[in-house]
């Protein structure tokens, strides 16, 4: 049971993640004070717009912004393409839920399930994630399994085109990120 | 407003409470499992509603750990009763 | 005013999803369908209904907040789909309707 065993390997099989090279100081300078922002305005949102305990947050972001850059180093994401990623995941979000809420509501219920293949070319480890978890929100489709290069995808109806929507979405998750 | 936040939140915890007939029905452990996707989600939504109309901003923690817990809840189900997949401990 | 109202309609609206959502649920024949359902009718529930709570709440923690625990919600529901949809593939159906 080969198959079986490989089947948690989300962002690529074991041998294929690599240690990226060394980022200069100066890159890692900015993903680490990107980080502490990011961080800063998440603690500030869940404290409640409230700054009392700043002390504490001050501790709590730190550790967040250091413990991340052990466990998730720079992620080459390319911040500018994410206003035209936005509305694109919106728009077909909402295609997805009208899509799937029609079917239920609709007497008939017409389903036509089946299985499709779908060879993922994008080698970036948090862009097969973002591309597993987009393809589960896309109308009438959900990632069942992702074993090195092919995605196993439940399609709700199997008369759709759906080859082409996934391409495209493929195409724009890659925009995203630096390779 | 407020009896509009009411009614909804009364709304949104009948379709819980449909979605309990799919978990007494089964016929699956997925099916079962779904459902407490369904609680999960829902449940978020309510307690968020809530906050909203009770005015009491701290429920709102309450729906974070919500949203918390439906992940660690699927992830534990798909540990534990997976057949022949006995390998903890690496990536996810 | 004009606020509430769109906080009104934007909260029905995800009524609508998450009870579109539950009909599939308790509707569709197999448990992909309803994997199906689920995830995506009740994410877009959840999403409209937070949008909605935006307009009525009033500051900008508020707001950050509702969308961190929205996105969390996400995040979490589309793995558990992702989780469970695997899960399916590898349990020999048993028992099917």
């Amino acid at each position: 049971m080969k198959e079986r065993r490989d089947t948690r390997t989300w962002s690529g099989s074991k041998n294929q993640v690599q240690r990226r090279p060394r980022q200069g100081f100066l890159a890692g300078a900015r993903c680490f004070a990107f980080r502490l922002v990011l961080f800063g305005v998440v603690w500030w949102g869940l404290a409640g717009g409230s700054l009392q305990d700043w002390p504490l947050g001050l501790f709590f972001v730190l550790a967040a912004a250091v413990s991340s850059m052990f466990l998730v180093p720079g992620q080459n994401l390319r911040l500018p393409g994410l206003p035209a990623f936005i509305p694109f995941f919106l728009h077909l979000s909402l295609l997805g839920g009208l899509d799937v809420t029609s079917r239920a509501f609709r007497p008939s219920m017409p389903l036509k399930t089946g299985i499709i293949m779908h060879r993922v070319r994008l080698e970036h480890p948090t862009a097969r994630v973002l591309f597993v978890w987009v393809v589960s929100l896309l109308p009438g489709t959900a990632s069942v399994q992702l074993v090195d290069q092919s995605l196993r995808i439940h399609v709700l109806d199997a008369a759709q085109p759906h080859q082409d929507r996934l391409k495209d979405l493929e195409k724009r998750i890659q925009a995203l990120f630096r390779t | 407003m407020q009896i509009f936040y009411l009614a909804l939140a009364s709304f949104l915890i009948l379709n819980i409470l449909a979605g309990l007939w799919r978990v007494i029905q089964g016929p699956t452990p997925a099916d079962r499992m779904v459902s407490a996707q369904l609680f999960g989600t829902t449940g978020v939504a309510i307690l968020l509603v809530l906050a909203q109309a009770l005015e009491a901003p701290y429920i709102r923690n309450a729906a974070l750990l919500f949203a918390l817990l439906m992940i660690m809840a699927v992830l534990s189900f798909v540990r534990k009763t997976a057949p022949q997949q006995s390998q903890a401990g690496d990536e996810k | 005013m004009i606020f509430d109202i769109l906080s009104i309609i934007l909260c029905l609206a995800g009524a609508f999803f998450f009870l579109g959502g539950t009909v599939g649920l308790l509707r569709f024949p197999d448990n992909y369908s309803r994997l199906h359902a689920l995830t995506k009718a009740d994410n877009l529930g959840l999403g409209f209904i937070v949008l909605g709570l935006v307009f009525a709440s009033a500051t900008l923690p508020e707001i950050i907040k509702l969308g961190l625990i929205w996105l969390l919600a996400l995040v979490g529901s589309s793995s558990a789909c992702y989780f469970i949809g695997n899960y399916i593939y590898h349990t020999p159906s048993q028992e099917e309707e």
